[in-house]
This record gives C-alpha cells, sequence and structure tokens, in this order.
C-alpha cells in the first residue's frame, strides 16, 4: 500500500517537476532516475521509463528501488494502471481466507466410489481459484501480449529475492492475481460445440489439464507467499493453505490421470462438467 | 488406539489368521521416554519437525496406493481386491509413532512405538513388534572429516524387532529427502522377517520409489521399481516399472509381469503395459505367455 501511495504522491508531483525535467542532464542519481520515470509513466511514456530505468538498473544492478519501479514499468505497459489496483489492494486480505477452497481429501475411499467426487472435484476446483478472489472482478483482464509485460514485472521483483519489502510483495501478488486470470481465461475459458461433442469422439486433454491445474496451483502458492511477507500476522496460517494447495494440486493431476484411464464413463461426465463451466479448452475432440 | 487396517482387505495367508481379532498398537507410558538433558520445548519442536516428514511419507504412499489400485482397475474393473501390504503396515505404524515424543541420542532423533498383532495362532513373544523411527542428516558424500562434511539431506529409517530377529531391530524402510525429491526404499529380506505373520509371501519386494517435487512441494513426477500388489486371491503383479509424470507426452507408464499362483508356485501369465499419453490417449497393451512357458 505504502508503494501505491507513493507512487500517487509522484504522480501528483508531475506537474511540478515537469518544468525542471528538461533541464535535468544524464547525472541524475538513481532517486531521481525513479522520480523522472512515474513523471514519464503519468505521461503515458512509458516506453521512455522504461529505457530510463533499464540504463538507470544496468548501472546499479544492486539498487532494489530503481528494480521495484522498473517492474512497475513493465506492469504499466502491460496494462496495470495503479488506480485500477486500489480497490483490489483494499480487498487483498480476503486472500488468507483460501483454505475454504481447499478441497477435501478422499482418504479411505476406494477409486471406483470416488470416481464421481473427483469429476466433479476437478470441474469445481477451477471455479473455486476464481470465486475465492473476492478482488476477482476488480482485477483488469489483460491481453495476451500485454501478460508478457505483466510476467517480466514480477519476473524482476522476484529478482529481489529474500529482501523484498512488504509494499513490493504485496504489489507482485496483485500483478500475479492479474496473471493467474489470464492464465484462466486464455488455457481454460472456451466454448464446444454441443453438436461436436454429442458425435463423440472428444477426449479430455490430460496433458492440457494437468498443465493448467499446475501454473495455476504455482501462481496461487506465489500470491500467498507474497502475502506472507506483506502480512507475517498471518503466515503460519498462510504457510498450511500453500501445504495444502500443494497437496490438492499434486493430487488433482493424480486423480484426473486415473480417471482418464480407468472410466471412460466418468470421463464423458467430466467433459460434459467442463463444458457446463465453459472449460471447454480441457477438451479436444476430433479435428481441434 | 489404532487399529491395523487389513481387516477388509486381507490376504488369503492373514485372512485365516486375523478373523475373529482386534489389532492394535500398545501405547508408549511416559516412564518409557528418556529425557537424556534434552529440554521439552526441543522434544517438541524435534516432533513437529518430524511429523511434518511423516506426513509426507504418509501423502507419498497414499498416492502410491491410488496408482497401486488403478493399475489392479485396469487388469480387471471388477475387482475390488487388496491385500495388506508393507505400505499399509507403514501407514499403520506412522498413526502410532506420532502420538509420541522422540528422543534425541548423539545428535539423532528416535521414536519408540509397540505394536501389538493379535493373530491367533501366534506365540506370545510374537505377538509383539517394537518400533523406532531414526531421524539423521544426510551429508556430502566427500573426504573431508565430519566437521567439515555439507548437510545436503535427511533421511528417515524404520527399523523393527520381534521374535524373527532375536529382539534386534533391523532397517525395513529407509526414506531419504535430498532437495525436493523423495526416495523409499524397502528391505526385501528385512520386511519378510518382521511381516511374515501378517502379509501374504508374494508380496514382499526390495521396491524402491523416487518421488520428486516442483520448488513449491507440488509433485512433479513418481518413478518406482519393483512393487508388487495383488490383483486377485489367485494373481498377482511385480510392477517392474511405474511412472507418473506432470510434464512430457507420456504422463502415465507402468510395465508389469503378472504371476498365478502363491510363494511356492509362481507362474507367468502375461505382460502387461498401461500407458497415457498427454493428450489424452490411453494404450493398455496385455501379452500372454504361451502356456508352454
Amino acid at each position: 500500500m505504502k508503494f501505491l501511495i507513493q507512487v500517487a504522491l509522484l504522480s501528483s508531483m508531475t506537474l511540478t517537476f515537469a518544468a525542471c525535467s528538461k533541464n535535468q542532464s544524464t547525472d541524475l542519481n538513481s532517486e531521481d532516475v525513479i522520480l523522472k520515470s512515474y513523471m514519464l509513466i503519468d505521461s503515458q511514456r512509458t516506453d521512455e521509463a522504461i529505457d530510463v530505468l533499464e540504463i538507470e538498473l544496468s548501472k546499479n544492478p544492486g539498487n532494489q528501488k530503481v528494480r521495484s519501479a522498473l517492474a512497475s514499468a513493465y506492469a504499466h505497459k502491460g496494462g496495470i494502471r495503479v488506480q485500477k489496483l486500489v480497490s483490489a489492494v483494499a480487498k487483498v486480505e480476503a486472500l488468507s481466507d483460501l483454505s475454504e477452497a481447499v478441497l477435501g481429501r478422499d482418504e479411505g475411499i476406494s477409486l471406483s466410489e470416488n470416481i464421481d467426487k473427483i469429476a466433479l472435484s476437478t470441474a469445481k476446483i477451477f471455479s473455486h481459484f476464481s470465486n475465492v478472489f473476492a478482488l476477482y472482478e476488480s482485477i483488469p483482464t489483460v491481453t495476451k501480449d500485454e501478460s508478457i509485460y505483466v510476467s517480466h514485472a514480477i519476473s524482476l521483483l522476484d529478482e529481489i529475492g529474500d529482501s523484498i519489502p512488504q509494499e513490493d510483495a504485496l504489489y507482485r501478488a496483485i500483478l500475479s492475481i492479474v496473471l493467474f486470470k489470464h492464465l484462466f481465461s486464455e488455457n481454460l475459458i472456451g466454448e464446444v460445440l454441443k453438436t461436436k461433442f454429442e458425435a463423440g469422439g472428444c477426449q479430455l486433454n490430460i496433458g492440457e489439464i494437468n498443465d493448467s491445474i499446475i501454473k495455476l496451483g504455482k501462481l496461487l502458492l506465489s500470491i500467498l507467499r507474497d502475502l506472507k511477507i506483506s502480512n507475517p500476522s498471518q503466515a503460519g496460517d498462510l504457510e498450511k493453505v500453500s501445504d495444502e494447495i500443494s497437496s490438492t494440486t499434486s493430487n488433482l493431476t493424480l486423480a484426473t490421470s486415473s480417471l482418464i484411464v480407468i472410466d471412460s464413463a466418468a470421463s464423458v461426465f467430466l467433459q460434459q462438467n467442463f463444458i457446463e463451466n465453459g472449460l471447454g479448452k480441457l477438451i479436444r475432440c476430433g479435428g481441434d | 488406539m489404532i487399529k491395523l487396517n487389513y481387516g477388509s482387505i486381507l490376504s488369503p495367508l492373514a485372512l485365516v489368521l486375523v478373523v475373529g481379532c482386534e489389532s492394535k498398537f500398545v501405547e508408549s507410558t511416559p516412564d518409557s521416554i528418556k529425557i537424556e538433558g534434552v529440554s521439552l520445548d526441543e522434544r517438541i519442536n524435534h516432533k513437529a519437525k518430524m511429523d511434518s516428514r511423516i506426513g509426507e511419507i504418509e501423502e507419498a504412499s497414499e498416492r502410491l496406493q491410488k496408482i497401486i489400485r488403478l493399475f489392479r482397475k485396469v487388469q480387471d474393473s471388477n475387482s475390488g481386491y487388496g491385500a495388506y501390504t508393507p505400505l499399509d503396515f507403514i501407514i499403520d505404524v506412522n498413526s502410532e509413532l506420532k502420538e509420541n515424543l522422540p528422543e534425541i541420542k548423539n545428535g539423532r532423533t528416535v521414536r519408540k512405538g509397540t505394536i501389538e498383532v493379535p493373530l491367533k495362532g501366534l506365540s506370545e513373544d510374537c505377538k509383539t513388534i517394537s518400533t523406532e523411527l531414526e531421524s539423521e542428516v544426510v551429508y556430502q558424500k566427500s573426504n573431508v572429516s565430519l566437521e567439515d562434511q555439507k548437510a545436503i539431506g535427511e533421511k528417515l529409517t524404520y527399523s523393527f524387532s520381534n521374535c524373527h530377529t532375536q529382539g534386534k531391530f533391523v532397517p525395513v524402510l529407509r526414506v531419504t529427502w535430498i532437495g525436493s525429491t523423495m526416495e523409499f526404499k524397502f528391505e526385501k529380506d528385512n520386511t519378510k522377517s518382521i511381516l511374515d505373520d501378517l502379509i501374504a509371501d508374494g508380496l514382499f519386494s526390495d521396491s524402491k520409489c523416487k518421488f520428486e517435487h516442483y520448488d513449491d512441494k507440488i509433485l512433479s513426477s513418481v518413478v518406482c521399481e519393483d512393487l508388487k500388489a495383488n490383483l486377485s486371491q489367485t494373481e498377482w503383479a511385480l510392477i517392474k516399472t511405474l511412472k507418473f509424470k506432470n510434464s512430457g507426452d507420456l504422463r502415465l507408464y507402468i510395465l508389469a509381469d503378472i504371476f498365478e499362483g502363491d510363494s511356492l508356485f509362481n507362474k507367468k501369465k502375461a505382460t502387461s503395459k498401461v500407458e497415457l499419453f498427454a493428450d489424452g490417449q490411453v494404450k493398455i497393451d496385455a501379452e500372454k505367455v504361451p502356456s508352454s512357458q
């Protein structure tokens, strides 16, 4: 939050500094460069801001404030405007309630007894992943190209390592949620024509399903890691949720694989569930 | 009180012996826990760490059981049969061990427990299996002195003693963690000497499994060799290779020899192969061995 307030304050200072900026030479110190870059971002000159910050970072690779500003510039280029995230940040604590989204284990139940449960659960997990975010609706949607810049912004913040400030960790969590939303729609959301499905020859694309489960699971874990950093008082609880998500993600990949091998009826049932939930990209029909 | 869960999935051998019996683990008394100058807090800390590892072993065992059940189902879709195995025994033992605080000896953490096997027909001294779970640090192999060696992982060893081992503890299962990889290794002969009364003879093997994880603990792959599983009262499988992967074109691969008979008479019936590809394609091949062999 502190970071966002800083950005807002810096933006409001744009006019004050605008006149001075023309006179500033190349020997600006890092603080000045960061300030200048925010002014450029605020003037919608994001590419110039990125250039300025890239040069500064190459001179001072250890300056994490510059790295963090550069991440912010790339996020901006990826369509992430600070203003759009303010309401999301206000609700971000809702993420700590992720445990409700985690599926119960199927201990002691035989595989055959579990078929329906697995099928339903697999379809439900994706909905949970999205519904659990109270802030999901307020997170901006990015295009495929924009998502590349958001990913790069996240990887820049990753380079800061364990010493990442709390506000930057929170910012990274929000960027990760943006990416999560993008991956969710890019990898899963799609329609399958009813006629095609009814004609038969469709099958679950297990590689796509499991790869998506893992990608989304990993992203959820990175979000939780950042929430732990930004909210140390909840670290213990969040750690438990993280373990549950790792376990559930692993079990789901195993369950979907088993399901496809042993039970064609359940496989059809799962396909229907995916179609009803708009997750058509997980199904491959003849000729697709 | 924990009950061994073989009641519903008994091997033919054990079935005869177990009917009408209730098994349990005898709980350790506080007197059996040696303090040896280690504070309660420290032991509770060690317990928490060990509990976490035991939890990982349980989770891995359950995943392995699921894959084995999958293979059993593929061989016979009506089969609900499953005998008590060394893996089941380890899961039961874990439940008991988690109840007790560990002792700390020479930098090693040891947890003890006692299992009572109330099978009819066993002599009194064969009804008790003593358990030790020992944790130790794994060091990088090098020629430098112990103090200078670099710790690279952790190992838990399950050892047991009973009437067949004359009170001597023998290692049955070793579980090693190095980085994000966990490895299981059963010692066939020792497992047999401890569990001979509980488990059908054909189900012992020097099986080993490797569980690899991504950095965030999500399962990346499972690779096993020489696993044994019963398929029915008269058939069992030696799973020579089992691979489950969360990447690449081949996501599941199981290659097994199917045998019929018991420990005294085994005859290879067929070779079975199960493959699941990333695009969802499933291939199940069974090659029967000609009856003359």
